[in-house]
């Protein structure tokens, strides 16, 4: 059995639009990457699989794991200009 | 053509008096002037970005400004790029640029290329100071940050769509630095160009006007500026974000 880890979501810019919400607790009882998190969030919703990720205001790889207590943003990458 | 930069130590007094309100910053004074009157900038891209970017670093009293763009004026670029009027439409964006420059600053040094960026022209960066990425899409991008750390250049990168942006500082000239590939390696659908999406003009301001921000504390050195770190802009909701940049040890760009 998984240790329960406390998870806060944010969603930014127009990623916020997408999921109707700023933010989100999370009480997750397995080992996940912020990538499959991503993925079990947005299962239900037609979203570009495109995004970028940054735990505890820090930039990380789609694999990183997450631990108990951390902020998990997810927000979209900008190319136009 | 080589042309030269003006001497540092020759400020005359209508420089004084042009320049005053930034003389009278403590971070900048005379001598923040006289260095920016010795710097050279690379800008690519003379669009939404470009136009703010071009137009303040030309009244900050810069040396030189190289500008890199192919591209010809349309109606639709009015809205944003806030350098060409109705009568512009149909002409070369460098040209017009350099024309409306020139009346700003009529001592900035300018050098146009009107073609696309790419590694064939990358030598262009060869004596800038710093680069600047104004352009609208991930392939070009792609290519500025390569070329910037082929000649080790700081890239100043800025991106912007729809009402949301980013802007970065990527010390391309300094090793074991994160660049622009360590960032967007992750990201597959890169061609989701500006072309069918739409884009607040405001936020273009925005976004542009803190890329020539940063050039500026980079080349006076005052402040903190975005090295290493990402800034996210939502202006829906008037939202700023500073997320940390480390370097990717995978990255096939920049190792």
């Amino acid at each position: 059995m998984h240790k329960l880890m406390k998870i806060h979501v944010k969603y930014f810019a127009s990623v916020r639009d997408l999921m109707g919400t700023e933010s989100k607790d999370l009480d997750i009882d397995k080992s996940l990457s912020v990538y499959e998190l991503w993925k079990d969030l947005t299962a239900k919703l037609n979203v570009p699989k495109d995004v970028l990720i940054a735990v505890n205001h820090k930039y990380v790889d789609k694999d990183f794991k997450l631990n108990d207590g951390d902020e998990v943003a997810y927000f979209p990458p900008v190319t136009g200009g | 053509m080589k042309e030269k930069l003006r001497n540092k130590i020759n400020l005359s007094d209508k420089d004084l008096l042009a320049y005053n309100k930034h003389i009278l910053l403590e971070d900048i004074q005379t001598e923040g002037i006289e260095i920016l009157a010795t710097k050279h900038i690379v800008l690519i891209g003379l669009g939404g970005l470009g136009c703010p970017i071009a137009q303040y670093l030309a009244t900050s009293g810069l040396g030189k400004l190289s500008i890199i763009d192919n591209d010809i004026i349309e109606d639709t670029n009015l809205q944003r790029q806030i350098l060409y009027t109705s009568s512009d439409i149909g002409k070369n964006k460098v040209d017009t640029v350099e024309k409306k420059l020139k009346t700003l600053n009529s001592d900035l040094v300018i050098q146009k290329h009107n073609i696309k960026f790419s590694m064939h022209s990358s030598n262009l960066l060869k004596d800038a100071d710093l680069v600047i990425d104004a352009t609208d899409n991930f392939s070009t991008r792609s290519i500025i940050n390569k070329a910037t750390i082929k000649y080790k250049k700081p890239l100043i990168m800025g991106a912007a769509e729809k009402l949301e942006g980013q802007v970065s500082v990527f010390r391309n000239d300094l090793i074991n630095r994160p660049c622009y590939n360590c960032l967007y390696a992750d990201v597959d659908d890169k061609e989701n160009s500006c072309m069918d999406q739409g884009v607040l003009s405001m936020l273009t301001g925005i976004i542009g006007n803190i890329q020539a921000l940063e050039s500026i504390k980079l080349l006076l050195n005052f402040g903190d500026t975005l090295e290493s770190k990402l800034l996210l802009v939502d202006v829906k909701n008037i939202n700023f974000r500073t997320i940390r940049i480390s370097k990717d040890p995978k990255c096939t760009m920049c190792n």
